[in-house]
């Protein structure tokens, strides 16, 4: 039943990321194809989404509920709970202003995560006690919420370029007239590592308290022998310079959008980073 | 009846007869009043806008005979001789009609494809026509689907988007970098006529605040003073260039005046923050290699031109569909207009089995008095079941008939309907009732020809 529910779920986000994209590409006045209502082929995209974060809510209880365990116990719970961070950050957005675009993207994120954790479905899921600590779920929590919205800034960072690269072109057609403006898409970018940085800090500041509870007298050499943490704290301060010199020096423009790039390839090497303390069996 | 449009538009007539017979607001219920003094006119509504001037008309009897009327006050009230316009009038009626009223309120029919004036135009048209009482339930009804249809084409169709003009198209740029407009600032160089349109264009779509820049200080004070801006010294220009986010720059100037090394330490200042420049001189004010800069957006007359053009193309591919909205409109009008045609017929057929079936009741009542209440609403509800299964086919047919294109059939089956139940007197009077109550809008007649043909 979990599995099936989180393909359902796969489907649904697939499905919204489809309408999404079709809405753009459908609604190009030059796109070879003429336009078949694609203002409600992106409207079904909502009903999609939410359907989707239900189903997945579904699944990811029934596995803990099944297995007795934190669903960070285990690759797929793990990869499910990212999936689910970036949809409902995103449902969150769209429900304040529509931007088809970024939904494409980050809901084409999600389904890529949730398609590698139904691929890890069968995967063992880990014994250690130190997983049913409130505290590590709180941390492993905050830092996947983080994730999600800096998939959010990536996304729109991306469609920044793309936008900025049209209109250098000067191809004003087609695409071009679906994307947002560049303000939309860089101050989106800003105020989802606005809300994203917060969450990260916290993530990291309960991983070294959960440290130091552990093993007081080696917290210093564990914590920062771990390459894990440290790429942690290394996409921390990348964030921060691109806060800082956003809100305290105003700077804008693409530049900036580079670095919410780098940022999201520095949080996704986390994933193959080898470690000793944040690893499945 | 029959609907029949007598008009000319920039398709059929040139500026000179379009003019002598437009009509100003003001005018139309004069207007109105003298076509509706012609003996066959029944409802009227002129659409006079600066490319058309239409009279749509319900008219009894042939239209071939009433178009000469027509042609009469036209003329004698605009004081034109006939000959001088008459060549330049086109004809629709009935389907015709509707389809290019649709066409014209979905701007297929405008000078410039897709644009959407022409909607407010038809609601003034016909709200002019219902205030004169000109208006009855066909041209109401016409109408109403001619906005509905405007509408809809506006939505489900890329037709109204884009740009219309250079002016239209620097907005859109704008509106692609800038998500609030009314935050954005513009500066203007130069005193051309072309920038002034362009800087309108921004003003109306929420721009605030402009600065103009002139070698005279007095013609750009005078253009600031109509743009409701604000004038400065043309050597501030620099200066200003890091405070605005919108330069539209068409001085006469031989060479260019904003060059890239002059922006660099301005871009610096700006700290990314985009800059849209709008070079439509000619020669250019703007060195070609500043669009190279980050940030800097640069779009000179050509790439202007060349995205409205781009932009009219796309429109073309987008009036394919709206042609077919307007086709698939029409036919909805067409089966509105045949199912009021036969409205009274069905009234009349239900009223006479209702009558029948009350005065059989009554004979039964006197003869059966010793039944119970509770029998007598059986039988009720027996009988009038009975009706409806009697008439339900009758209907539906006559229904369906009316809603074939085939024009000759349906006359015959209502004629053969009346004649076999003696309906032609209760008919006219219904006729008469619906005609007098009916509403304007074609969907809700719907629905009350579906209460009355289901039983």
């Amino acid at each position: 039943m979990i599995s099936t529910l989180t393909v359902l779920a796969l489907l649904c986000y697939i499905l919204t990321a489809a309408s999404y994209g079709a809405s753009l590409f459908l609604h190009a006045p030059d796109s070879p194809v003429l336009p078949s209502q694609p203002e409600r082929l992106s409207k079904l995209g909502r009903p999609l989404l939410f359907l989707g974060i239900v189903l997945q809510i579904a699944a990811i209880g029934a596995w803990c509920a099944t297995t007795h365990r934190s669903p960070f116990a285990a690759e797929f719970g793990t990869l499910s709970v990212s999936a689910w961070g970036i949809a409902i950050v995103f449902a969150l957005m769209d429900l304040r202003r529509r931007l088809p675009a970024l939904g494409a993207l980050a809901l084409a994120v999600a389904s890529l995560l949730l398609l590698r954790g139904l691929l890890l479905f069968r995967a063992p899921v880990t014994e250690a006690q130190i997983i049913a600590n409130r505290l590590v779920s709180l941390h492993v929590l905050a830092i996947l919420f983080s994730f999600a919205l800096f998939v959010i800034a990536f996304g729109a960072a991306l469609l920044y370029l793309v936008q900025n690269h049209l209109l250098k072109q000067r191809q004003v057609g087609g695409l071009f007239r679906r994307l947002p403006p560049l303000d939309t898409l860089d101050r989106t970018a800003f105020h989802s590592v606005a809300y994203a940085l917060p969450l990260l800090t916290l993530g990291i500041t309960l991983g070294f308290v959960q440290v130091m509870t552990a093993s007081p007298k080696f917290a210093l050499a564990t914590w920062f022998g771990d390459a894990h943490t440290l790429m942690s704290l290394a996409a921390w301060l990348l964030y921060i310079f691109y806060f800082v010199v956003r809100l305290a020096s105003g700077w804008r423009g693409i530049r900036l959008q580079y670095v919410l790039i780098f940022g999201l390839a520095v949080v996704l090497s986390l994933y193959i980073m080898p470690t000793s303390m944040h690893r499945f069996p | 009846m029959h609907l029949v449009l007598t008009g000319l538009s920039h398709h059929s007539a040139p500026i000179e007869v379009r003019e002598r017979l437009s009509l100003a607001e003001h005018q139309l219920p004069q207007a109105l009043e003298a076509l509706r003094a012609c003996r066959a006119v029944r409802e009227a509504v002129i659409l006079s806008t600066c490319n058309r001037m239409e009279l749509y008309t319900v008219l009894e009897g042939d239209p071939a005979q009433s178009k000469s009327e027509l042609c009469r006050a036209l003329s004698k009230f605009h004081h034109v001789p006939e000959s001088e316009f008459v060549s330049h009038l086109y004809f629709h009626t009935d389907a015709d009609c509707v389809r290019h009223l649709l066409r014209v309120s979905s701007g297929l029919d405008s000078l410039v494809l897709g644009e959407a004036q022409i909607l407010g135009q038809v609601r003034g048209a016909l709200r002019v026509s219902q205030q004169s009482e000109a208006a009855g339930s066909l041209l109401n009804g016409l109408f109403q689907q001619a906005l509905t249809t405007g509408k809809r084409i506006q939505s489900e169709t890329g037709l109204g988007r884009g740009a219309f003009s250079v002016g239209h198209a620097a907005v859109d740029l704008a509106r692609s970098i800038f998500d609030d407009l009314s935050r954005a600032s513009v500066l203007i160089l130069g005193a051309g006529k072309m920038s002034e349109l362009t800087a309108k264009h921004l003003r109306q779509s929420g721009v605030e605040f402009v600065m103009v820049a002139n070698r005279t200080y007095e013609k750009a004070a005078l253009i600031a003073e109509r743009l409701g801006g604000q004038a400065i010294q043309y050597e501030t220009f620099p200066d200003a260039l890091s405070r605005c986010d919108i330069v539209i720059a068409s001085t006469a100037s031989p060479h260019p005046i904003v060059r890239r090394e002059m922006l660099l330490p301005i871009l610096r200042k700006r700290r990314g923050k985009p800059l849209f420049l709008i070079d439509i001189a000619v020669p250019r004010d703007i060195a070609p290699d500043v669009g190279t800069l980050e940030n800097v957006f640069l779009f000179n007359i050509d790439d202007l031109q060349s995205v409205v053009e781009e932009q009219s193309r796309s429109r073309k591919t987008e009036a394919q569909l709206a042609e077919s909205i307007v086709t698939e409109d029409t036919e909805r009008f067409l089966n509105w207009l045949r199912t009021r045609e036969a409205t009274p017929v069905i009234e009349a057929m239900q009223t006479r089995f209702e009558q029948i079936r009350q005065d059989d009741l009554s004979i039964l009542r006197q003869k059966l008095a010793h039944l119970s209440e509770k029998e007598w609403q059986a039988i009720e509800a027996a009988t009038r079941a009975m009706m409806k299964k009697a008439v339900r086919e009758p209907i539906l047919r006559l229904k369906r008939e009316h809603e074939n294109q085939n024009g000759q059939a349906q006359y015959d089956l209502l004629s053969a309907i009346q004649e076999l139940f003696a309906l032609t007197s209760d008919a006219s009077e219904t006729q008469a009732n619906t005609s007098a109550s009916e509403t304007t809008q074609p969907e809700i007649s719907q629905t009350a020809d579906r209460e009355v043909v289901t039983p």
